[in-house]
């Protein structure tokens, strides 16, 4: 049987030898289990070895290959050539990231926004709390579990909009991130994160374009994180206001 | 050149390198902690393990069977006082992960649970649904976050460790971002890099799993022990090698061959398919071997069966098997078997440690994959890799932070000469070299296919020994590679050459330590040795590097309460 | 070794056309804009009271350019993009509207499903109200 073959245009940056961003075509064949990656993969090994990407597990659950697959933020390790053909299919870094090298893009500002929302289980009072683990129902479970399946993968933010016109906008990864805990039984630092979430560059800057919920490989649906984020802050400060139903 | 100074150094940043650097900071609250990882720590293949992390929690478990379980499985290869502190800590590990927010599976009651697992007597895997490696990893990296003090190098390639005065005082190594190479000078390093299974063709492991510890500290003279036991995990895709977690048999999946026979009965019918890896994997080949297995376009397979759980128990219990095997292998296991067969899957070898990670060369430590203490000897029971991490990673964090209090601070330009050497020496083998012909791609391959044909499930002397030449050929051959990239800047072809030189390393010292042990034990199943030898072999294997192949020497395994017996289940 | 690197990379600045640039943004966009045909059917509700405030004549000639050609388009228009708008918000409404069965939550189109359900039941009986009784 003829060997199926695949044409890809793929974005490089060469920061030492060129300024700016070109194209280059490469043609790998495939079949039926290809996905981006593995082609890209087969670049370098057997023609270009200076095509450099990131990528680890090859199963969805790193969050390394994320890059631009026919103008859309994918992971390459779940893109099948078989869905894409006949091509030929563009391969660009994330959109919205500073490229460092081809299809590689800084991520420096991304770790900063996850760690601003405090994302670790805070306690009231640590020393007061009684030993051993904390008891949390399957129900209570179920409550923060999808906003945990997050692989920081990143797509999020370069299908948002806001985040590529403002790279302050703290973006759907790290406000789902920072839902996750709020709703997780076992926190009491809703207080802290409702500080970070209520910014201008916090939740109050998305304009529910929804993209980002749409190309999140793991359904983790940041933008209800971010609205249900926006109806919290705003009952808080309804509440503030107005004297009745104030919590004590 | 400037070096950075620390008190601690470690390498890696997955469960074991951020468990170290969360119980160093808690151990020693002035100490200066550099967590450095050639990837962001999120995307240590921590986060794919799947089925869980063993402890006794139960009111119907002990220390006692736990240990008991993990000698027998390990076949009576394992530190026995090791293992019993191991056990000891373990629960106490899983408490503290939940308090800082792994949101485990839990009971209708509120409490953590367990599920069965192989070689448990007692059902103690605390699991989080199938995606436990990856839920702990998140929860230990959003808690490493907390602590300032803990420096991070993201994307900081460790080269070489700097050894001055027969001390470990730091390491030199590649900011990839740049192409610099500096030197971070350290009162204790402790390596935390994971496995190896890439030095395999098909293997469960991610790109990164390229021993890289294990040959920074074999080429600084400390041995690696008991590299012979490579485990198979019994289950994984054909072709990707993707991990179809143990948990999927620990709910009730079937492993059934060609005439839908759940065919462990012929084998180990007391525990069917929560068996033990090495016997599982060994089973699934002789299935093979005999003719029963299916054929497919990745080669032969036997069948996972999950149908039987029904729509209900997969999704709450195994959804991230299910979507894989959708994805991967355009199956849904709520109707139809996945086709699995036995893939690379952990080491149960590694640099030789004491049980608090100290290895030989003062200053250094290891835990984790990278580490071989022993608990998991011949063979590790699944389950009891990530509570490993957790137990010794905390173990060497504390030690690492202990020792480094006392040690002297090391002498900053002797260790900027060293660094500097490293990165001439980088320079003129890969970035400037003319001539080459080799290109990094292809002789990996060369090297994954050997290990994959000649180092597999069941072993020979012949085919060790033509492994050990065809490797002995790639060590030639490495030294004639040409880069076709020599940019400074995020030069992953370089980085993949680093690799393959610790894998190559690696490998010999795999191929070394089989040929030493004449015998089958736990993983190592050798056809022209088929008996496991007490008298001769019950040692560990060290591997020293020496020139044209590592020189095997051995120690000696403690045993306190579980005397060598057959191992029968 | 990071915060001695201070040159992140290449880039570009986000056109302006970012809008017009891919099906999703363009959909965006375009229900963004029809809260412009919102606001101009709370103009003319408001132009229809003032109209009614004015008395007999003022309220009968406002009825006049209902009719005409004109205001037909507009309204043609300001039912097609409310169809629009109405539609976007309640498949946005699936991502805030927790809803609980048992241990499970709905999925997002059960209740965009749910929700547009009740819409057309409760739009055909003003319908119903209006055009039949």
């Amino acid at each position: 049987m003829a060997e199926r073959r695949i044409e890809l245009h793929v974005s490089r940056y060469r920061p030492d030898r060129a300024p700016t961003p070109y194209v280059e075509s490469y043609e790998v064949p495939y079949d039926d289990d290809t996905v981006v990656l593995d082609a890209l993969n087969a670049i370098k090994d057997e023609t270009d070895g200076s095509l450099s990407f990131r990528w680890s597990c090859r199963m969805g659950v790193c969050g390394s290959c994320g890059m631009m697959v026919n103008g859309e933020p994918r992971l390459s390790c779940a893109a099948f050539l078989r869905d894409l053909a006949p091509g030929p299919v563009t391969v660009a870094p994330l959109r919205y990231f500073p490229v460092v090298r081809d299809l590689v893009v800084d991520m420096e500002d991304f770790l900063e926004k996850l760690r601003e929302v405090r994302p670790w289980l805070i306690r009231e009072d640590e020393a007061r709390d009684e030993p051993g683990a904390h008891r949390q129902t399957p129900a209570q479970a179920d409550a923060y579990r999808q906003f945990s399946m997050c692989i920081n993968c990143m797509l999020c933010y370069s299908a948002c909009p806001v985040y590529g016109q403002d790279p302050e906008f703290i973006g759907p990864a790290a406000i789902a991130l920072a839902h996750r805990y709020d709703m997780d039984s076992r926190d009491q630092g809703r207080d802290e994160r409702r500080a970070v979430l209520g910014r201008d560059v916090g939740v109050w800057a998305c304009t529910f374009v929804g993209e980002c919920s749409e190309v999140c490989p793991k359904n983790v649906d940041p933008a209800a994180a971010i609205q249900r984020s926006k109806l919290d802050l705003a009952m808080r400060g309804w509440r503030a206001v107005w004297p009745l139903g104030r919590r004590p | 050149m400037e070096i950075s100074p620390h008190d601690i150094v470690i390498v890696g940043g997955g469960a074991a390198g951020l468990r170290a650097a969360i119980a160093a900071v808690e151990a020693a609250p002035g100490s200066r902690v550099a967590l450095v990882s050639k990837v962001y720590p999120m995307r240590s293949h921590t986060v794919a393990a799947e089925g869980g992390s063993a402890a006794v929690l139960g009111a119907d478990d002990s220390l006692d069977l736990h240990a008991e379980d993990t000698v027998r499985g390990s076949d009576w290869l394992a530190d026995q006082d090791s293992v019993e502190a191991f056990v000891a800590e373990a629960p106490g590990e899983l408490v503290r992960l939940e308090r800082w927010g792994c949101p485990w599976s839990r009971e209708p009651d509120g409490s953590i649970a367990v599920r069965a697992f192989g070689g448990m007597s007692v059902k103690r895997t605390a699991f989080a649904a199938d995606k436990t490696g990856f839920h702990l990893l998140h929860t230990l990296f959003q808690t490493s976050l907390r602590h300032e003090t803990i420096a991070r190098y993201d994307e900081v390639f460790v080269t070489r460790l700097l050894v001055e005065d027969g001390r470990c005082r730091g390491v030199a190594a590649l900011d990839v971002r740049d192409g610099r190479v500096r030197g971070l000078a350290a009162r204790a390093v402790i390596l935390c890099t994971g496995g190896a299974g890439r030095i395999y063709r098909s293997t469960t492991n991610g790109a990164i799993n390229t021993g890289d510890g294990m040959a920074l500290a074999y080429r600084a003279g400390v041995p690696l022990k008991d590299m012979e036991f490579v485990q198979y995990h019994p289950t994984g895709l054909p072709g990707s090698g993707i991990l179809m977690t143990e948990a999927a048999r620990g709910e009730g999946g079937y492993l059934v061959n060609r005439e839908g026979q759940r065919f462990l009965e012929d084998y180990i019918p007391e525990k069917m398919e929560l068996g033990p890896r090495d016997i599982l994997s060994r089973a699934v080949m002789n299935e093979i071997e005999q003719g029963r297995a299916l054929e497919g376009p990745h080669g032969p397979y036997v069948q996972l069966d999950l149908s039987h759980l029904g729509e209900e128990t997969i999704e709450q219990r195994l959804p991230f098997v299910r979507e894989l095997a959708r994805d991967y292998a355009g199956i849904d296991p709520v109707r139809e078997p996945i086709p699995v067969h036995p893939v690379v899957h952990y080491m149960m070898g590694g640099v030789d440690t004491d049980a608090w990670g100290r290895t030989r060369l003062p200053g250094l430590y290891a835990a984790g994959e990278t580490a071989c203490v022993s608990i998991n000897g011949a063979n590790r029971l699944g389950s009891n890799s990530l509570s490993e991490c957790l137990v010794f990673g905390a173990r060497a964090g504390v030690q690492a932070a202990r020792d480094a209090a006392e040690a002297e601070a090391p002498p900053p330009s002797r260790l900027a000469a060293l660094a500097e050497d490293e990165g001439r020496r980088l320079h003129s083998t890969y970035l400037e070299k003319e001539g080459g012909r080799e290109r990094v791609g292809l002789l990996r391959r060369d090297l994954q296919a050997t290990m994959e044909a000649h180092v597999g499930v069941f072993r020979t002397g012949e085919s060790l020994e033509a492994a050990a030449r065809d490797l002995r050929g790639f060590k030639e051959r490495i030294g004639g590679l040409s880069l076709d990239d020599r940019d400074s800047t995020f030069n992953t072809e370089l980085t993949a050459a680093l690799e393959l030189e610790n894998m190559l390393d690696v490998a010999q010292a795999v191929v070394g330590a089989a040929l030493a042990r004449c015998e089958s034990r736990g993983a190592q199943a050798r056809r022209d040795h088929p008996v496991r030898d007490d008298v001769r072999f019950a040692r560990h294997s060290l591997a020293f590097a020496a020139d044209g192949g590592p020189r095997i020497d051995w120690s000696g395994v403690p045993i306190t309460r579980w005397p060598p017996a057959e191992r029968k289940y | 070794m990071r915060e001695e690197l201070r040159r992140p990379g290449y880039l570009p600045p986000m056109p302006r056309t970012w809008w017009l640039r891919t099906g999703p943004y363009r959909r965006f966009a375009a229900r963004e804009f029809t809260s412009l045909f919102v606001l101009a059917f709370t103009i003319v509700l408001l132009l229809f009271l003032l109209a009614l405030s004015r008395g007999r004549d003022a309220y009968e000639s406002f009825l006049g350019w209902l009719d005409s050609a004109g205001a037909m388009a507009l309204f043609a228009a300001i039912l097609a993009a409310g169809l629009y708008h109405t539609i976007t918000w309640l498949r946005l409404s699936g991502h805030v509207q927790v809803v609980r069965l048992g241990h499970r939550t709905a999925p997002r189109d059960a209740v965009t499903a749910a929700m547009v359900a009740v819409w057309l039941v409760v739009s055909g009986a003003v319908a119903y109200v209006h055009i039949w009784a």
